[in-house]
């Protein structure tokens, strides 16, 4: 059945993005709903995850908008090379891994994740979380893959600045 | 000394740089410590965000779902299998109705009369049985006795029609209600299959 074989990825994607289990698992049951009612628009020719993945992303649009909870779209980030800027050499302070142990780490991680931009935890949370390639992003979103790459990028970079900001 | 910047050390770490770009970017790191503590630090932060945990499912997840699903009865009464299956039910009778006519038709015995004499007999039981029930069941039985004088009225409609036509045609007639019976049977089995039918 489809819906065992893709659970796991898309309560992945779609608890990430909310950050509550209980309501994760009734969003990502409703977008499996959802796309039983749209399997007429799937095309064979490209990935069944893929599809899937944008008919959640749909919904969690149309669901922040119901809530009337701030989305910030990718037009709010800055443009491709605004932020590649040479890294800041810090002569002190402690890293990222000096800090933590990874288990640690992991939880900081998660919490970090939260607090990042919608928009980029999306991109973060398929690109880690759920493994899909650069190339598989762009297409669920219709953007570049130029554009998918540096947004993850981006929000690489602000989830380290969050993890060496001390608790 | 120019440093790596972020963007150029993540291609770096998902191996997306060409292969000179990749030799500069080694040859660099090889003598800039602060640069090495950066792959490092974007390394680890790397490591640890494809090691977060899945989120735990209940077991009655993919139930669940299937639990809501609409249901797919009305698309099959969509196709009205109505119109077909009482076909199966009158490709019985004529079969009977002809057997008994060929029978009669082979045994010698006159055709119109037999129909007539069954006629009353199915007309005697069919008010007896609604006279028994007016008597049990106001209504019902009113109902029943209205429906006994009607099929009273076919029976022998069709008695007077059976005088004028030769037991040959009425032969041919059933003959012919039997192939439509049996040609609107095949159709309802042939009927394309649906999604259900695949489940089933």
């Amino acid at each position: 059945m489809i819906v065992r074989r893709y659970q796991q990825p898309i309560v992945n994607y779609v608890g990430r993005m909310v950050r509550e289990r209980e309501a994760a698992l009734d969003i990502s049951q409703d977008v499996f709903l959802k796309a039983y009612a749209g399997l007429a628009s799937y095309r064979p020719e490209y990935k069944f995850s893929t599809w899937l993945f944008k008919v959640a992303s749909n919904y969690m649009i149309d669901y922040w908008r119901k809530k009337k909870l701030p989305t910030v779209s990718l037009d709010a980030v800055p443009e491709d090379g605004e932020d590649d800027r040479p890294i800041q050499v810090a002569a002190e302070g402690p890293s990222v891994a000096r800090q933590y142990e990874l288990t640690e780490l992991r939880g900081r991680l998660e919490a970090a994740i939260g607090r990042l931009p919608a928009a980029l935890r999306e991109l973060f949370v398929w690109r880690h979380v759920n493994g899909l390639s650069y190339e598989e992003m762009a297409e669920i979103k219709g953007i570049p893959v130029g554009t998918v790459k540096n947004r993850v990028f981006q929000a690489k970079e602000m989830l380290k600045t969050m993890l060496e900001e001390r608790p | 000394m120019n440093h790596l910047t972020p963007n150029r050390i993540y291609a770096y770490l998902d191996g997306d740089v060409s292969a000179p770009d990749r030799r500069d970017i080694e040859a660099h790191l090889a003598g800039c410590g602060a640069c090495r503590a950066a792959v490092a630090e974007r390394r680890l932060l790397a490591q640890a965000a494809d090691g977060l945990p899945p989120i735990e499912i209940p077991d009655g997840f993919a139930a669940a779902v299937a639990a809501r699903l609409p249901s797919r009865a009305p698309a099959r009464a969509a196709r009205k299998p109505f119109l077909l299956r009482p076909a199966a039910g009158a490709a019985g009778l004529a079969l009977f109705v002809l057997a008994g006519a060929a029978a009669l038709v082979l045994g010698g015995a006159n055709l119109p009369d037999f129909v007539h004499a069954a006629g009353r007999f199915v007309r005697g039981n069919i008010e007896g049985l609604a006279s028994l029930l007016a008597r049990g069941a106001g209504y019902a039985g009113v109902a029943a006795r209205v429906v006994g004088k009607l099929l009273g009225q076919l029976l022998e409609g069709f008695r007077v029609l059976s005088s004028f036509i030769g037991p040959e045609v009425q032969v041919a007639c059933a003959a012919g209600a039997l192939i439509l019976a049996v040609a609107g049977f095949a159709l309802w089995r042939r009927r394309p299959l649906t999604e259900k039918d695949h489940e089933e």
